[in-house]
């Protein structure tokens, strides 16, 4: 197979161990070649300037811009850039995010090296890839679940151990204020308590553990 | 006249006029006056409205007797030939009075100063040869203490004093009274009474009545009582019990009647003339044993609950203490917690699968190409042992005490002269810009990028000498770490795997700082690396 019909990849993950793995991995494969690799964001946009990549595997979980916001503007600059999402997570938030920014699959990176290449030349192919058990956690999300920033913002102070008190001082509202959006949250998560919410929200990827 | 007698509230004198009994009423007579017995046997004329007295026997209404009604004892005049021949008797001195048998209560004249004035009930008098003389008189007249005073009465010894009763006086030339002696209250006795003296005592107690002001004094454990007797509006002020006074006024020994309810038990008596015979001479300590008893209750209320209050409080602040301990316990072992799990989820995780995906690129060459599989084990291996010695830092020794404490200068001292001791390579550390505390993630961060630099240059470079700067700029900080070694080419996978693998690791933990890594090596010319993280 010559090398120009071979699928170029560029690895963005500020793991290098991830980076080596899949180098070493995809680099074995015929119809594959690693063009390009990234620690950050920064780094990957710079990179897909540099080299064109057909396809962008790149890490949900990264310091500073995370891969939402990297595939975002990446997409932005180029539209018909592909990218496919790896994360260590699998979690029903993260794969919508995902998508909604513009990722055209998502995979846990636990995933067998077999359902990993064909993934990757389904998304390079034009389509999207979803593992069956990830679309069904999809379709199972409530959209209703959704909660607004300001929801967001109170549930992430009550997972860093916040009382109603500090909240209210922190987001610069009254206590009831922060209490009805405790209320709110509780309902939409379809949980009882404050540490539940937590969890659950951990869980569906709604807050990640920084 | 012959006879008087007093009767329901007033008096009835009776009188025989021509050989008939006439009864004169006066009425309204004070109860406490003495009756105005200085009329018996003296002629008088009484002038009053007449009434006859009827009593009724058998039926027939029978005349019994004439009853003047007589307003008041003005109306009754004794006649001036009758009075002139009382002021006949010759005067007599005090001692000469004992010549007389008292019994038969002998009229007597004697003369002096009027001392003492108890309207209704008599006066004392000051005889010319010092004696002093209660005289017992109800008559009205205008006396003035001090003023001389000419004095018929019947003579009665009382205590065995001479004393006058039933009085008759007439008023002489006015004059002044020798000064009050002075005496203290123990100096008094039986020679003091009747006499002026002045004597300091300290209140006890103060009692009023309509008729007089009663001060019960104390000095030198002599009770004594002063009284201030209502004549016309005089009153005494109320004053504090404990108040020392200076009184003057005329002693009265004993025996003599006393105000109701207080006790016989005074040594003496002194009657004031006026309020202004009484003077305070010191106010009354303010600590008075009410007063000191009040205070020691209070202070003691004051005390129990001070004591009660600290107690409460300390046991407050035990409950707040175990409350803020427990939950900054609480706390560390959250953010501790938290910390494993962001370790675990960052590092560990994915250098397992990275790990995995080169274990299945392993298990594909096996078959193909041993030569492959064996190199891939080796990197497997590397991967590993890299995952561990990073994953027990992680868990064991992520915050070394001298970081905590003493910030990212003071570590790196340390670090610098814990490694000198096993290194024959000269070690310096530069500090440049003004140092301070950073966030505990980037001094820690920092932190391990120098060990891990300083690591790798003694290790693999054969240097002689490897600096380590670090510059605190206002925006930024950076780390360099710098030596004159070996150097290598940079960017290839060749060359030591584990060299290799520090540096990406350094590279790696920069990039979780967001900050930039820079690393310059030539062979023969040495490394530099370079972290500069910027501080928003």
């Amino acid at each position: 197979m010559k090398s120009s019909s071979k699928i170029r990849v560029l690895l963005v993950d500020d793991h290098f161990f991830v980076r080596l793995g899949l180098a070493r991995a995809l680099n074995r494969e015929p119809d594959f070649k690693v063009v390009g690799e990234a620690g950050n964001g920064t780094e990957a946009i710079e990179v897909f300037r540099r080299v064109k990549p057909d396809l962008v595997l790149m890490d949900y979980h990264m310091p500073g811009r995370d891969g939402v916001a990297v595939t975002r503007a990446l997409l932005r600059e180029f539209p018909a850039a592909r990218v496919l999402m790896l994360s260590i997570d699998e979690k029903e938030e993260d794969v919508h995010r995902a998508l909604a920014a513009g990722a055209a699959g998502y995979l846990p990176k636990a995933t067998q090296r077999e359902e990993l290449l064909r993934a990757m030349r389904t998304v390079h192919a034009g389509e999207r890839f979803l593992p069956p058990t990830l679309a069904a956690l999809l379709t199972a999300r409530v959209p209703a679940n959704e909660l607004t920033p300001r929801e967001l913002e109170v549930l992430e102070l009550v997972s860093k151990g916040l009382s109603t008190h500090e909240i209210a001082h922190v987001l610069g509202c009254a206590k009831t204020t922060v209490k009805w959006h405790l209320k709110n949250i509780m309902q939409k998560l379809e949980v009882s308590g404050r540490t539940e919410a937590t969890r659950a929200a951990l869980e569906r990827g709604i807050l990640h553990v920084e | 006249m012959t006879k008087v007698a007093s009767a329901h509230d007033g008096i009835i004198l009776d009188l025989l006029s021509d050989g008939v009994l006439v009864q004169a009423a006066i009425p309204r007579w004070p109860q406490n006056w003495v009756l105005p017995g200085y009329l018996r046997d003296l002629p008088v004329t009484v002038r009053g409205a007449v009434s006859r007295r009827q009593s009724q026997m058998d039926g027939m209404v029978q005349n019994v007797g004439t009853v003047l009604c007589t307003p008041s004892l003005e109306m009754v005049e004794v006649s001036p030939e009758a009075l002139d021949d009382l002021f006949k008797l010759p005067r007599e001195n005090y001692l000469k009075l004992f010549r007389f048998t008292t019994w038969e209560n002998p009229a007597v004249r004697i003369y002096g100063q009027v001392l003492f004035i108890r309207p209704g009930l008599g006066f004392f008098v000051l005889m010319e040869d010092k004696a002093i003389i209660w005289v017992q008189t109800s008559l009205p007249g205008t006396l003035m203490p001090g003023g001389f005073v000419d004095v018929v009465g019947r003579l009665d010894t009382f205590d065995g004093r001479a004393l006058l009763t039933d009085a008759y006086f007439r008023a002489g030339k006015p004059g002044t009274l020798p000064p009050p002696w002075k005496q203290t209250a123990r100096e008094v006795n039986e020679f003091s009474h009747g006499g002026t003296i002045r004597v300091e005592g300290r209140l006890v107690g103060q009692q009023a009545s309509v008729s007089e002001d009663s001060l019960v004094l104390e000095n030198q454990g002599v009770t004594f009582l002063a009284r201030l007797f209502h004549v016309g509006n005089v009153q005494l002020p109320k004053l504090q019990p404990g108040t020392l006074l200076q009184l003057s006024g005329l002693c009265v020994i004993k025996r003599m009647p006393l105000p109701e309810n207080l006790p016989q038990t005074f040594a003496f008596q002194l009657w004031l003339p006026s309020p202004a015979d009484v003077q305070i001479l010191q106010r009354p300590p303010w600590w008075t044993v009410e007063r000191v008893f009040i205070l020691c209750g209070v202070i003691l209320l004051l005390g129990l609950l001070a004591v009660g209050w600290a107690a409460l409080l300390r046991r407050q602040v035990a409950r707040q203490s175990t409350l803020i301990a427990s939950q900054r316990e609480q706390h560390a072992v959250a953010e501790e917690r938290s910390r494993i799990a962001r370790e675990f989820h960052d590092t560990v995780q994915q250098q397992l699968a990275g790990i995995n995906l080169e274990l299945e690129t392993t298990e594909l060459n096996l078959e193909q190409s041993p030569a492959e599989a064996r190199k891939s084990v080796g990197l497997t291996r590397q991967m590993i042992r890299h995952s561990l010695a990073e994953t027990r830092q992680t868990i064991w020794d992520l915050r070394s005490p001298a970081l905590e404490r003493g910030g990212l200068v003071v570590a790196l001292q340390n670090l610098v002269s814990s490694l000198q001791q096993s290194s024959s390579m000269q070690l310096r550390l530069q500090v440049a810009g003004a140092p301070r505390r950073l966030s505990g993630t980037l001094e820690h961060g920092l932190f391990r990028i120098a060990q891990e630099a300083m690591t790798n240059a003694i290790k693999h470079s054969k240097a002689r000498h490897c600096n380590l700067t670090i510059d605190f700029a206002a925006r930024s900080v950076r780390l360099r770490v710098q030596d004159d070694g070996c150097g290598f080419q940079g960017g290839s996978f060749s060359g030591d795997g584990e060299m290799h693998f520090g540096l990406l690791g350094m590279r790696e933990r920069a990039n979780k700082l967001e900050g930039a890594f820079d690393l310059h090596s030539q062979p023969g010319q040495g490394t530099k690396i370079e972290v500069t993280v910027e501080i928003a």
